[in-house]
């Protein structure tokens, strides 16, 4: 019986079907894009991902859609990219990587009230990715610098300075990826059947 | 008076906005990457590797690979050891991740260069060697960001 309490408001937390079936797209964007990219440092769709699940779909998928990604990217990432990498390196850049795409999925959250099927909505979410994308990218800074350069003397600001071209990378991935993906998934949820966002089905909006 | 426009008009102006920063911002990136290292004549060049337990060395020879990759891939075919790199198209450039069987990221070390003293400041194969240039590979904590 208990379980089946704690059960019934997660599942009313996770949306209808259409709500399910576009979070698993979200999913599926961010791991096969950041795959198909892997050659392009910085260009990748985890960010939009996350931002689109925090305005998009906002409550539970805030925090499943990036983690998700997370989830399913990183052990390949360890598997085959940097198969020699400690276990504190890579676990303490996890950390900032993760937190630092839950912050771009609730700041995304933050926006859903003003989120709409309109340009003015695409245009939005695109404006705001330009700081979220340079904050995400100063927050992993901060975890590259205290758990690998910061060893070698390496002040912080020097390591700012060094990320700059990789940001404008970022950015630029953010403005092509934002409006693109941001048009389709508005799109889908605006032709969704007549079910409910799970928000306005159920009032309560956490987290 | 207030201007209203339509959602196709708002759509028109967006697409339009987006395009030409999205182009400005390419451009750019585009040019603020180090040009392509031309093919000169011979230069007669050294090369030092340093990994943690081991090091070898590839000295005072003749060569047309003028670039601190070219001479690493031209010293593990001559000496016989592996040398493993990721190619990243944005920013241009190689990325090496292994030599010898010394993987990056053990013990939180990677595979970095100096050229006659100086630290690596752009990808291996975007960096042009001269004569009399010593080239260091260093398994060492990393000094860039990125």
């Amino acid at each position: 019986m208990i379980g089946g309490r704690v059960r019934l408001p997660l599942m009313r937390g996770l949306g209808g079907r259409k709500v399910r079936e576009i979070a698993l797209g979200l999913i599926m964007v961010g791991v096969i894009g950041k795959l198909v990219l892997l050659s392009y440092a910085n260009v990748e769709t985890v960010f939009v991902a996350s931002l689109l699940a925090g305005s998009l779909l906002g409550r539970w998928y805030t925090v499943i859609v990036p983690l998700a990604v997370l989830g399913i990217l990183l052990p390949l990432e360890s598997a085959f990219l940097f198969p020699g990498y400690t276990l504190e390196a890579m676990g303490g850049i996890t950390f900032f990587v993760a937190t630092g795409y839950l912050f771009v999925g609730l700041a995304g959250r933050g926006l859903k009230p003003r989120i709409l099927c309109r340009v003015k909505s695409v245009a939005l979410l695109t404006t705001i990715s330009v700081p979220l994308t340079i904050t995400y990218d100063v927050w992993t800074d901060v975890g590259e610098w205290f758990f690998l350069t910061r060893r070698a003397g390496v002040d912080f600001w020097t390591v700012l300075q060094l990320q700059v071209p990789f940001t404008l990378i970022h950015i630029l991935s953010s403005l092509i990826f934002v409006p693109i993906f941001g048009s389709l998934f508005l799109l889908a949820l605006a032709h969704r059947a007549a079910a409910p966002l799970p928000e306005a089905a159920h009032g309560n909006a956490q987290p | 008076m207030r201007l209203r426009l339509t959602e196709g008009q708002q759509a028109a102006i967006f697409a339009l906005v987006l395009v030409l920063t999205i182009a400005t911002l390419y451009t750019y990136i585009r040019e603020s990457q180090p040009p392509p290292v031309q093919r000169a004549s011979e230069v007669r060049v050294s090369l030092a590797i340093e990994g943690a337990s081991w090091s070898t060395g590839y000295r005072n020879v003749s060569t047309l690979n003028n670039t601190v990759f070219g001479i690493l891939l031209e010293a593990s075919q001559r000496l016989h050891f592996q040398v493993k790199w990721i190619t990243y198209t944005v920013p241009e450039g190689v990325f090496v991740t292994s030599i010898n069987g010394t993987d990056n990221g053990v013990g939180g070390m990677f595979w970095q260069y100096w050229v006659d003293g100086g630290y690596g400041d752009r990808a291996a194969d975007k960096k042009q060697i001269f004569d009399g240039d010593l080239v260091v590979w260093k398994f060492e904590v990393p000094q860039e960001g990125g």
